[in-house]
């Protein structure tokens, strides 16, 4: 459980899965940091960043650019796997005051204020919170100026959205905001700001803590060690690289009807062909006995 | 151990169910059709959008994951409505043979499905401005017969209990002589339509597969005997119905199960009122197939090592032959040559 998290001395990318996390300030971070014992890692020069084995953290500053970049330099040195999870969470404000101070939300649109383009998160997972659409500001806002047509307004959600979906699918990206203020934010002190997301800690970890559990896949057929020995058959048979797709296509869907295949093919590891019609011979020879 | 069971691990209590969530077009948010949708998921959570395509086509969306919380989309579709027939679909000797979509994407999830190549996303979308297609229809109308192929991008006859596109479709043929529609559905959905009669120029067409590959394969769709059943009814109630022994696939014991298929289907069905047979095996554009295999990685039946001929994959041409023809052989048995296309 992420709860229990150490240190963060070990290796970070040896196939445990990772949830990677946003705030746009620190103290925001600040209850996630105390509650998941993350560590500060001093590499990161450009931008905060706070990690143990499963969890990493990056502080993004304030506005949508800031935050595009931020996730951009988090995943570029951190490279993203198909089963790792992505959340930004945060403050935000709203005009309606039937909204509670305190509401947390699940975001499932996200509208850009500037350009009013629209980008929506793939809702897979169940999730305890309410739902809504958080609007993307470029300055901060006060009612009287703005229209509205997310119910919530932040200043990072349309940045972060369109940097993290380069490198994830729609479904690793999540965004939980938190109810601040009515868009009157200079009573908004920072420990305001940690007591509003401490309240919804154990809430959020709880729910990361059962997509990590309940998901997770391996994309690769063949193994390190497998892939090693189909390279070597290769080229000792001196096959071209249309043939050598096609032999690992062959050996991939072997694996997948009946099993192993080492011992159908372990007679070409060593083989070495003295010209390329031998080697056509031989895929000949190996395609009758996969397929 | 085969290498498919060891690479997923999916608690489905984790996802959301199915239309948990219904995006929709502004411009179709008042439409009749959406308010007759919207009654049957009252608990969904509504989002409105400005496009379709804003959801459908975001890129790298994971199509099997989606299969397990499968989002719905309704929509107003403005531009091309009616396609010409594709080539790799049999035209049963229909000249001027077009297929139309008021419907994307599939309640079922098919391992060998092609719209998983086709699409960015599984999600389902419902173009609610169906009166748009039918006057698109009748302007082709106007100037020849129309052969129409209204499922297959979809599956409508799966959906009818929740916005009756099938019956839609029946009643449209019925004021339009020089139309001929065919329905194809892998459903036993026939009773949402058993109340109407039997149209001359409608054939409902049933794909049927054997039960190893509806258990293995069809996820989510009916059993053959739940096929035959929903068959047995429309062949008694007068209405036209083709069978599609299509795709064959190259599994384990395929000759079994296809010879077991087809004996079944006829001593469950009267061959004499069947109106036609298609066969065909496994084939799918090449670019799909790259999609596909990236989509369902662990799929031993779409990482068949396949052939590419002219941009389509199948098996090799003398293993299609012998499968074909091998299913040829014992439909004929049942069924005049004449009445069974390949």
């Amino acid at each position: 459980m992420f709860a229990s998290g150490s240190a963060g001395h070990s290796p970070l990318r040896e196939g445990i899965k990772m949830i990677f996390m946003c705030t746009s300030m620190y103290w925001e971070a600040l209850p996630f940091i105390k509650q998941l014992n993350l560590k500060r890692d001093f590499k990161s020069h450009k931008f905060e960043i706070f990690k143990n084995e499963e969890i990493i953290l990056i502080i993004t500053g304030i506005g949508k650019v800031k935050a595009a970049v931020a996730v951009t330099y988090l995943f570029s040195k951190y490279e993203p796997e198909d089963s790792d999870l992505f959340m930004n969470i945060g403050v935000c404000g709203t005009k309606n005051r039937n909204i509670a101070i305190g509401t947390a939300f699940f975001c499932n649109k996200i509208i850009e204020n500037d350009t009013k383009r629209t980008f929506y998160p793939d809702m897979l997972f169940k999730h305890t919170f309410e739902e809504t659409s958080v609007e993307t500001c470029s300055l901060v806002i006060n009612k009287e100026d703005i229209e509205l047509e997310g119910q919530l307004a932040d200043m990072e959600a349309s940045g972060i959205y369109q940097a993290a979906s380069v490198f994830l699918q729609p479904h690793q990206i999540s965004f939980i905001k938190v109810v601040s203020d009515y868009l009157n934010v200079e009573k908004l002190s920072k420990d305001k700001v940690s007591e509003l997301i401490e309240d919804k800690t154990v809430q959020i970890i709880s729910w990361m803590n059962e997509v990590k559990l309940g998901f997770s896949y391996e994309r690769n057929i063949l193994s390190q060690k497998e892939q090693e020995i189909l390279n070597r058959v290769i080229k000792n048979l001196k096959l071209s690289y249309t043939m050598g797709m096609q032999f690992k296509q062959m050996v991939t869907y072997y694996k997948l009807q009946y099993g192993d295949f080492t011992d159908l093919i372990s007679m070409y590891i060593d083989a070495e062909c003295g010209s390329k019609n031998e080697g056509k011979r031989y895929f000949a020879e190996i395609k009758q006995k996969l397929v | 151990m085969k290498g498919r069971d060891i690479l997923q691990k999916l608690n489905k209590n984790l996802f959301n169910p199915c239309f948990s969530h219904i995006y929709i077009e502004k411009k179709a948010l008042n439409h009749p059709n959406t308010k007759k949708i919207l009654e049957h998921f009252r608990e969904a959570e509504i989002i409105e959008i400005n496009h379709y395509k804003d959801v459908f086509s975001r890129s790298n969306q994971n199509y099997s994951l989606q299969k397990n919380s499968l989002k719905l989309i309704l929509a107003v579709k403005k531009e091309k409505l009616i396609y010409n027939g594709a080539q790799v679909c049999e035209d049963f000797g229909n000249i001027h043979f077009y297929y139309t979509s008021t419907m994307m994407n599939c309640i079922y999830d098919c391992e060998y499905c092609y719209l998983q190549g086709m699409y960015t996303t599984a999600n389902i979308v419902i173009f609610v401005n169906i009166e748009d297609f039918f006057s698109e229809v009748e302007n082709l109308l106007r100037e020849h017969s129309v052969y129409l192929c209204i499922s297959y991008d979809t599956d409508i006859l799966a959906f009818e209990n929740v916005i009756g596109y099938g019956r839609k479709w029946i009643d449209f043929a019925k004021k339009h002589e020089n139309l001929k529609i065919e329905i194809r559905t892998k459903s036993a959905n026939f009773k949402a339509i058993e109340d109407i009669d039997a149209q001359e120029n409608v054939i409902l067409a049933w794909t049927l597969s054997p039960d190893k590959v509806i258990k293995d394969y069809e996820n989510r769709t009916p059993s053959l005997k739940e096929r035959l059943l929903s068959i047995n009814r429309a062949i008694n109630k007068g209405w036209k119905v083709r069978l599609c022994f299509d795709p064959i696939l190259y599994i384990k014991g395929w000759k079994e199960n296809y010879k077991d298929l087809i004996e079944t289907t006829f001593t469950e069905l009267p061959g004499e009122k069947i109106y036609d047979v298609s066969i065909g095996v496994f084939r799918v554009p090449k670019d799909y197939l790259k999609i596909m295999r990236k989509q369902r990685f662990n799929s031993v039946i779409l990482n068949y090592p396949f052939e590419t001929v002219n941009g389509v994959c199948s098996y090799a041409e003398q293993l299609s032959e012998n499968m074909i023809s091998y299913v040829y052989e014992i439909t004929k048995k049942y069924m005049p040559e004449e009445k069974i296309y390949i």
